[in-house]
């Protein structure tokens, strides 16, 4: 693990237009912003692009940016999720291929399915003892940001800043989440009592 | 009574991020409560699960790093990166931002043949425009200019009386000083006294304006000669710049005499009681009818001229913007 002054020396530079010192922090933050980006969009080529434009974004946004190495992940990973959640909205409101018909002048758009995890990520998500990645799936991209943020060591206040929400957010959307997902992973004991206003009945 | 524990406080008591009061609230309750402590477990276990699971890997061979092109390519509002180092040049904040519009990014060629095309196309249409005029009956300009030396030969046939009164030279030369001055002004007193149709008028402001233009676009491509001397294409850019310079010369010298005469005649006619306008006047005709003939030609292909400025302004523009976009 890199430590933060090191990495803060990298963002000095990079402020400055040091290139070189720039791509040493995509290195270094890299495998979290495809991270996220994978978890938003569930698609590796889709991700991967929204992480390339993230990075060029960071790099031109890079003289404005004020903080130190924390304030710099949120920072960063803050433009991956929304890189992300702008292709992925993308995405699913056009067609993924151009399948216009045109017949008797008017133009047929045929209906074609949003992308889901391609052959490969099916592979790689068996391969990881797919079932976290199945109930995590069946979470809603913004329940599944706050987890996945937790997953890579982000606290509370870090998140807030990542997502631009409030703390009193986090906390709500981090404990439905949870609760759905102990739900898939563990199904609850039918004999213990439901403790009472609990949100994993309805996933 | 105890209520059960919520799913946020169990949850936000695995981060241990409960307020005090709810803490201690919580602790309490789930000392005597087995069905709390079983929901804490079973989502304490879900936690470990989700943090211990390894991040996604990126694809294999994939890297985020930016190319050196785009890390080049980008503006950076602070010019103060260290040069020693080596790798990167200076950042270049203005040229970078204009390098990411879309114009720019086209090879030079390709502007060079746009801006050809809109100058020749500005070019074609005024020659047309000017054909037009001279096709007319009555060229714009002449009448105007026969209309100032008949004016002027009228002052004459009045100056002789007055001739012997007083030769006063240097108040003369002084009008014609601040009739060099003000030539605009003047175009417009000779258009009134022409008393022609509005097209004289037109005509001689248009040749003044032609002149003008070409005197700026003369500047202006001296400018992007000089701004930009190594390249070959500046070459062109050059010999072109002379030409219009040249153009923007010959044209004042033609123009401006003609305007003045005007203006001297006008002067006399109207100040007819005045000694040394009456001399002035006198003098001047001969310079009218000299310059009567200058006047009509620059004033026939006015339109001519105006579009040759026009097209020529167009071309340096691209021309200069070319040389002077930031390169590489």
């Amino acid at each position: 693990m890199t430590k933060d002054t090191t990495v803060e020396q990298w963002i000095a530079a990079a402020r400055k237009g040091d290139g070189d010192a720039f791509n040493r922090l995509v290195e270094h933050y890299q495998g979290l912003a495809f991270h996220v980006a994978w978890q938003q969009i569930r698609n590796s080529d889709e991700a991967m692009d929204a992480c390339q434009e993230a990075m060029l974004s960071a790099w031109r946004a890079m003289p404005r940016f004020e903080g130190n190495a924390t304030g710099f992940r949120s920072w960063l990973m803050r433009i991956v999720v929304n890189a992300s959640r702008d292709r992925w909205r993308y995405e699913h409101r056009r067609p993924r291929a151009s399948l216009e018909v045109e017949r008797d002048g008017e133009t047929y758009v045929l209906p074609v399915p949003a992308p889901g995890p391609s052959p490969q990520d099916v592979a790689e998500q068996a391969e990881l003892g797919g079932r976290l990645e199945e109930a995590l799936a069946t979470l809603s991209p913004d329940h599944r940001a706050v987890v996945l943020l937790d997953q890579a060591g982000f606290a509370y206040a870090e998140i807030a800043q990542t997502l631009g929400i409030e703390v009193g957010t986090v906390k709500s959307r981090m404990s439905r989440a949870r609760a759905h997902l102990r739900q898939r992973l563990r199904p609850v004991p039918a004999m213990e009592a439901e403790p009472a206003p609990s949100a994993e009945r309805s996933g | 009574m105890n209520e059960h524990l919520s799913i946020d406080d169990l949850s936000a008591l695995l981060d241990d991020v409960l307020p005090a009061a709810s803490r201690e609230r919580a602790s309490a309750h789930l000392a005597s409560c087995a069905a709390c402590r079983a929901e804490l477990e079973a989502l304490r276990e879900t936690v470990e699960i989700l943090r211990a699971a390894p991040l996604r890997p990126l694809p294999a061979g994939a890297d985020l790093r930016l190319p050196a092109a785009l890390l080049e390519a980008t503006p950076q509002t602070s010019r103060l990166a260290p040069e020693g180092e080596g790798h990167r040049e200076a950042p270049d904040p203005i040229g970078a931002r204009r390098a990411s519009h879309v114009l720019l990014r086209l090879p030079r060629f390709s502007l060079l043949a746009a801006g050809t095309l809109a100058a020749a196309v500005v070019l074609a249409a005024g020659l047309r425009l000017g054909q037009r005029s001279m096709d007319a009956p009555i060229p714009a300009a002449q009448p105007a200019a026969i209309y100032v030396a008949a004016e002027s030969e009228d002052a004459q046939s009045l100056a002789p009386a007055a001739a012997p009164a007083a030769p006063e030279q240097p108040m003369a030369r002084s009008a014609a000083e601040s009739a060099e001055e003000h030539e605009a002004e003047y175009a417009e007193s000779a258009g009134s006294v022409a008393e022609e149709p509005a097209t004289a008028d037109d005509a001689e402001v248009v040749s003044g304006s032609a002149a003008y233009a070409l005197t700026e676009a003369g500047s202006m491509a001296d400018e992007s000669a000089a701004g930009d001397s190594e390249e070959a294409e500046s070459a062109e850019a050059g010999s072109m710049a002379d030409e219009s310079a040249a153009e923007a010369d010959a044209s004042p010298v033609e123009a401006p005499p003609a305007f003045e005469a005007a203006m001297e005649s006008d002067a006399a006619e109207d100040d007819i009681g005045d000694v040394a306008d009456h001399r002035d006047g006198g003098r001047v005709e001969p310079d009218a009818m000299l310059d009567a003939e200058p006047a009509v030609k620059s004033g026939l292909p006015a339109s001519a001229g105006l579009a040759l400025a026009l097209g020529s302004l167009t071309l340096l523009g691209f021309l200069a913007f070319l040389f002077l976009r930031p390169r590489g």
